[in-house]
């Protein structure tokens, strides 16, 4: 200890002393050497608050990793879309016995299916009409699952029509509203979507498509994967969608953007995210959203910015919570009952 | 194992599970304790956390996060026990509710944030030790070891033991000197 020169830092000795492992000698000569040089005492500074910082860290509260990882990797593989697009490399043992199963339940379900549906279309088919219309009601959604087992959402006042030999050979249909597809996917047998001006082709996919967006035009949100938009008259003049874009026909211009509309989906989703957002977007978001229609009193009152989640709202409860942080009256006209009149001065 | 956050996404979105094995072990710890500022109870805090990481996997293919992976897990996890403490908090006004909460959220996530910071450069400092250097130094600051405790367990001369606490000390300081506290 004597033999200390003051340039070289003598780390072990700092550790004793920061342990309290120092005895009077050595905590002299660590005081000493803090005196010597203004650099040195920072050092000390910054070494105690390194000490502390790792303190820190050992209050935090101890959580089981492990056994919280074994919970949600069980829960994803027992869950059909945790397995099916999983590559396999990145499968553990047990995961690959399950998709194995699997997907032999799933062969000897698609082969009674087959021959059921071989069964109807040989036997049955030819006594029905060659299309089926779907319409869903003025002021609910509905849901529907199409012979391939794509699904279907249809959002309020929406029309779909498709022929009965639907997913032999081709899978057409002609839609007039909004509605959400999921598509099955099937390679040799693209799924195709007729509006009044485009033409929508994908193999397998997620996506929107809205035939009442601005001036009646058709838009297509895409979820997932890829959907092909062309102009309906002129196939050739197409476009590919990707995740997270809007593509839409203007005029004969295919054009895509990306889609900022947080609460695109609200309508199927049910649910409304707003973050300071002004209470006219609001009130046209519900107007959407619930099929309904909402005045506001006055001009100041579109301005007010309202910060709310909603999942699952009833429309009244909604209204309920703009009621609470607005301190608005609301009038809710029950004779029309598609009518909503919020009156109030403004924030 | 380092990676980019777009990277991560990437192999998460195409379905590799032990990519986001890693990220869960990454982030689990200090977000379970970060969801236990909201929620009290640290059980109900594992729960939200393991939901988030259940649907962020469910809803894998469609993620189109454009923030870094630690803002988005921490963002998912406040939104999670805003939502669970929704349940138990109806009829209250919400405006104040959420004002309040907002601004708590920018100063706890931040808080949280650095707090995972922190916890990566620790972690990564103790395994970047030999062996016995991270032993030595775990038993002394985590289970409050004495030198002389430590040499008896370990076999190892009081004299070793310093040496190696020096150099753990050194090796923190070296990593610890770019983490800057607001």
């Amino acid at each position: 200890m004597k033999r200390y020169r003051e340039n070289k830092i003598r780390w072990g000795l700092l550790a004793r002393y920061l342990s309290g492992e120092s005895d009077n000698e050595e905590a002299g000569i660590i005081k000493k050497w803090i005196n010597s040089s203004n650099e040195n005492n920072i050092l000390l500074k910054n070494i105690k608050a390194d000490w502390e910082k790792i303190n820190s860290i050992k209050n935090m509260k101890k959580v089981d990793v492990d056994s919280a990882w074994e919970n949600v990797k069980q829960r994803i593989l027992n869950s059909d879309k945790g397995i099916i697009p999983v590559p396999e490399r990145a499968m553990v043992n047990t995961a690959k016995l399950f998709l194995y199963r699997s997907l032999r339940l799933a062969a000897s379900i698609l082969l009674v299916m087959g021959l059921a549906f071989g069964i109807y279309k040989v036997f049955v088919t030819p006594y029905l009409d060659n299309n089926t219309i779907v319409k869903s009601g003025s002021d609910n959604t509905s849901r529907l699952i199409l012979p391939d087992g794509s699904q279907v959402y249809l959002n309020s006042g929406t029309l779909i029509r498709y022929a009965n030999n639907f997913g032999s050979g081709s899978r057409q249909l002609f839609l007039k509203g909004e509605a959400y597809f999921d598509v099955t996917r099937d390679n040799d047998n693209p799924f195709t979507i007729t509006t009044n001006d485009v033409l929508v082709r994908v193999l397998g996919t997620s996506f929107n498509i809205n035939t009442r967006a601005s001036n009646n035009k058709t838009e297509v949100f895409v979820e997932s994967g890829n959907v092909q938009l062309s102009q309906k008259d002129n196939p050739d003049n197409n476009i590919l969608i990707e995740p997270g874009y809007i593509g839409a026909l203007s005029g004969k211009t295919l054009n895509k953007s990306k889609n900022n509309d947080i609460n695109y989906m609200s309508w199927k989703t049910k649910y409304l995210i707003f973050r300071e957002t002004d209470l006219q977007t609001v009130a046209e978001k519900l107007e959407s959203v619930y099929n309904t229609s909402i005045t506001l009193g006055s001009q100041e009152m579109a301005n007010c910015k309202l910060t709310a989640t909603f999942n699952n709202a009833s429309l009244d409860s909604v209204l309920k919570v703009i009621e609470g942080s607005f301190n608005l009256q609301i009038e809710n006209i029950v004779k029309t009952k598609d009518k909503v009149i919020i009156v109030g001065n403004g924030c | 194992m380092k990676k980019r956050s777009w990277k991560i996404f990437e192999e998460i979105r195409e379905g590799n599970l032990i990519t986001f094995e890693y990220v869960f072990r990454k982030y689990y710890s200090t977000l379970c304790n970060y969801a236990s500022k909201y929620i009290r109870d640290l059980d109900t805090a594992e729960e939200v956390v393991q939901e988030l990481f259940y649907r962020l996997w469910e809803k894998r293919d469609k993620l189109n996060i454009n923030v870094s992976l630690k803002s988005y897990l921490y963002r998912s996890v406040y939104n999670g026990c805003l939502q669970y403490l929704n349940h138990r908090t109806i009829e209250i006004k919400y405006e104040d509710y959420y004002r309040k909460q907002d601004k708590e959220y920018n100063d706890d996530a931040l808080e949280a944030l650095k707090m995972q910071e922190l916890n990566e450069i620790i972690n990564n400092t103790l395994d970047s030790m030999p062996e016995r250097c991270r032993k030595i130094f775990l038993l002394n600051r985590f289970e409050g070891l004495k030198y002389r405790e430590i040499a008896e367990k370990l076999s190892l001369s009081v004299k070793t033991i310093e040496a190696n606490m020096g150099k753990a000390l050194k090796l923190f300081r070296r990593n610890l000197k770019n983490y800057v506290e607001a």
